[in-house]
């Protein structure tokens, strides 16, 4: 059943096959977000996106302010590492970040409680596009939509290269999370800030934000703030596009498919459609940065699961520990599972003792009621993993023919196109993790130098 | 009975003619084989485990036959005997191959190493290591799951206790698992001559390595300071010992606190005692 939408909203141009409708529990939704007190000590790994990992230019025992640089790197694909406290600098050794499981430097600041602001933190001047590439590098903002891709490196379009369509994903399908939307309904002027300065130093013509039709609310304060503003009205070339309640509406290549009916090919990247696209809490950062100065140091996240007490939107500032967070939202019982990002496409934690990096947004605290972990039985050959994948895949028969190490067909099969959703995980009878045999493929098949 | 004779004459003549033509054929298109590469590749062991350089014991023959490849100490699985085999064939003077065998550079068994988390789904150690990294408490430590023995074409590494070990007599260094191994803890190590190895790959300092495994290189650099030959040193927090260098002495094997040092040759220094324990504990059942 479709909604009734807002005057001015458009709608999809295109429908994907496939996706899963799971159930949404968007507990959060519109609560006032909490700011955590400033912890005592933060733990700030020296590479918090994809690309190369930065250098610490700070020593033990330095002082630092809130915003000062810590941590950098010359390579174009890197984000450079933010203090996010003020106080001395206590350690810098080797650890683990999530998810990947590779060792990189991280770097431990002791808080003087005082959050006294760097001394250089400046707004920076804006009169061309490099100015305007180096300002989103400076401000230390990576895809905040959770793939953490360097956003300065992301607008740094090769040559050749034209794009006239930005598209905004506040789609949010992932479970529980809430902090896309949080940051439509509230953050507005920021984010337009963010927006525009996008387009106008980009030389970009086009803006759609796309919305799932579950957030009404979001589209209707975003249409009445451009009608209000008659600098963005103007032109009317910003749209607001809704599109069906859906998961993974929010995939980078599928939102593209939506919004504005062009496909980017398997090992293609965006740009090569004309299309660039940023999460909500990207732009709103990077208008922040634009405004204020301020770079990237404290991340919303929704904090959910049945087994924390009541489910919230936390300010964390970025670097505390995960314990940290969960301790302050405070738990009715001991989770069984933590989560960091969405239960779709968030990866388990080892040990609470990771820290909040910059592309989490939620963390979520599950007991034994929320998931199952039953074993993995035979394929029944059912189908349903096909039927709703979104990228057109077949990921049984990749299994099969993983499991007997036929890579050529694996490749054959495209395992390359997968955008790893889940969407055949949650749906397979038999409970195959398939979403884990197809990130053993991808592996697989780029060790022996297929697709990038 | 006449149809049925009729039908027997037909399928007869049209049988002996097209046994002619292929005949004539097979004779005139006839694709020249190079004895040399058939006779060679029947003298190599056929594991196909591309331990030589080549694809397959099909392209180390070709090489050899068609003279591009002179070097004939290549194949690791088929050792000295290949060697021989194949000096004697093509008329060369018959070279020595480096004894090696692969080795797993961990002591991180169910024992001494826990794991920090309930890994669930396939046993693969490529899979579990997908997941941060996988769930051995120790980050550079086995896994466990045996993705090694599943390559391994001569039964010569095998899981025990949550641990692969490698069985130096059947191991024919074809770096399979050496390949394999998503952990890279599998090493090639010398066996001609006696040397000691240090059976751990942690590279956390000593206060998060000994926490992680009781086996792990704690850095302590005792063993850098008894070893008369100077040939130990400290690479990324734990000890590497020279193989060209080392005399197998044993001093290091006194010192070391974790036990993480080890030989295939209980050293001649020890006494009965000390010997009985060299062996490390995995090692012995």
């Amino acid at each position: 059943m479709r909604v009734k939408l807002p005057d001015g909203v458009k709608d999809q141009v295109a429908h994907i096959k496939g996706g899963i409708h799971p159930d949404y529990n968007k507990n959060t939704h519109n609560s006032e977000p909490v700011t955590m007190p400033s912890p005592k000590t933060v733990r700030l790994p020296v590479s918090m996106h994809i690309g190369t990992a930065c250098e610490p230019i700070v020593k033990v025992r330095d002082k630092v302010g809130l915003g000062q640089v810590i941590a950098d790197s010359t390579s174009r694909i890197s984000s450079p590492i933010h203090a996010t406290v003020s106080g001395t600098v206590k350690s810098i050794r080797e650890g683990d970040v999530t998810s990947s499981g590779s060792k990189v430097q991280i770097i431990e600041i002791e808080s003087d409680g005082e959050m006294r602001p760097y001394e250089g933190l400046k707004v920076s001047e804006i009169r061309s596009k490099e100015d305007f590439i180096k300002a989103v590098r400076d401000s230390g903002v990576v895809g905040l939509g959770g793939a953490g891709f360097p956003t300065s490196a992301k607008l740094d379009t090769p040559p050749g290269i034209t794009i006239d369509t930005l598209v905004v994903n506040g789609a949010e399908c992932e479970p529980y999370i809430t902090v896309d939307d949080y940051a439509m309904n509230n953050d507005i002027e920021p984010f337009f800030i963010g927006l525009t300065n996008t387009m106008k130093w980009l030389n970009i013509d086009r803006a759609i934000i796309g919305i799932e039709d579950n957030k009404v609310e979001a589209m209707e304060n975003l249409l009445s703030y451009i009608k209000k503003d008659p600098a963005l009205d103007i032109n009317k070339n910003i749209d607001v596009v809704s599109f069906k309640a859906q998961y993974p509406q929010g995939a980078e290549k599928i939102i593209i498919y939506q919004t504005t009916g062009r496909k980017v090919p398997v090992g293609k990247l965006p740009h090569d459609v004309g299309v660039l696209v940023l999460n909500v809490n990207t732009l709103l950062e990077i208008g922040i940065f634009i405004s204020t100065g301020m770079p990237l140091l404290t991340r919303l996240i929704t904090v959910d699961g049945s087994a924390v007490r009541t489910p919230m939107n936390v300010l964390v500032p970025i670097g505390t520990s995960i314990a940290e967070v969960l301790d302050f939202v405070g738990l009715r019982e001991n989770p069984s599972l933590v989560i960091m990002g969405g239960p779709m496409m968030g990866v388990a934690v080892s040990s609470l003792d990771k820290t909040i990096i910059k592309q989490n947004n939620a963390l979520l605290a599950l007991t034994q009621k929320d998931y199952s972990l039953a074993d993995e039985s035979e394929c029944i050959r059912c189908a349903h993993c096909i039927d709703h994948c979104p990228m057109h895949l077949q990921p049984t028969s990749i299994m099969k023919a993983l499991k007997k190490d036929e890579m050529d067909k694996v490749m054959d099969l495209q395992v390359m196109a997968c955008i790893e959703c889940g969407c055949c995980d949650y749906v397979c009878p038999a409970k195959i993790p398939l979403v884990h045999y197809m990130r053993s493929a991808k592996t697989k098949v780029r060790e022996l130098g297929g697709h990038k | 009975m006449s149809s049925i004779l009729m039908a027997a004459l037909i399928l007869g003549i049209s049988g002996l003619v097209l046994g002619i033509i292929l005949a004539v054929f097979s004779q005139l298109m006839a694709v020249p084989v190079d004895q040399r590469q058939a006779d060679i590749r029947e003298l190599l062991p056929g594991a196909n485990c591309g331990a030589c350089g080549y694809t397959t014991c099909d392209g180390y023959s070709k090489v050899l036959a068609d003279g591009s490849e002179e070097q004939i100490n290549l194949c690791k699985p088929g050792g000295q005997q290949v060697i021989e085999d194949l000096a004697s064939y093509m008329g060369v003077d018959a070279s020595s191959m480096a004894q090696t065998t692969a080795m797993v550079m961990c002591q991180g068994n169910r024992d001494n190493m826990k794991k920090r988390a309930d890994y669930k789904g396939e046993t693969s150690c490529h899979m579990a290591s997908l997941v941060d990294g996988g769930d051995a408490s120790c980050g550079y430590g086995c896994l466990g799951y045996g993705d090694c023995v599943k390559v391994c074409q001569y039964d010569a590494i095998h899981v025990i206790n949550g641990l692969a070990v490698v069985d130096p007599d059947k191991c024919t260094s074809c770096t399979m698992c050496v390949k394999e191994c998503p952990k890279q803890i599998i090493k090639l190590v010398p066996m001609d001559k006696p040397a000691s190895f240090v059976l751990c790959q942690n590279e956390d300092q000593a206060l998060v390595a000994n926490k992680v495994c009781e086996t792990a290189c704690i850095s302590c650099k005792r063993c850098v300071k008894a070893c008369p030959e100077e040939c130990i040193s400290i690479e990324h927090n734990r000890a590497v010992i020279d193989y060209s260098r080392c005399t197998n002495c044993g001093e290091c094997h006194k010192v070391c606190p974790k036990d993480c040092i080890y030989s295939l040759y209980p050293p001649k220094l020890l006494t009965e005692d000390e010997k009985a324990k060299t062996r490390p504990r995995v090692l012995q059942n």
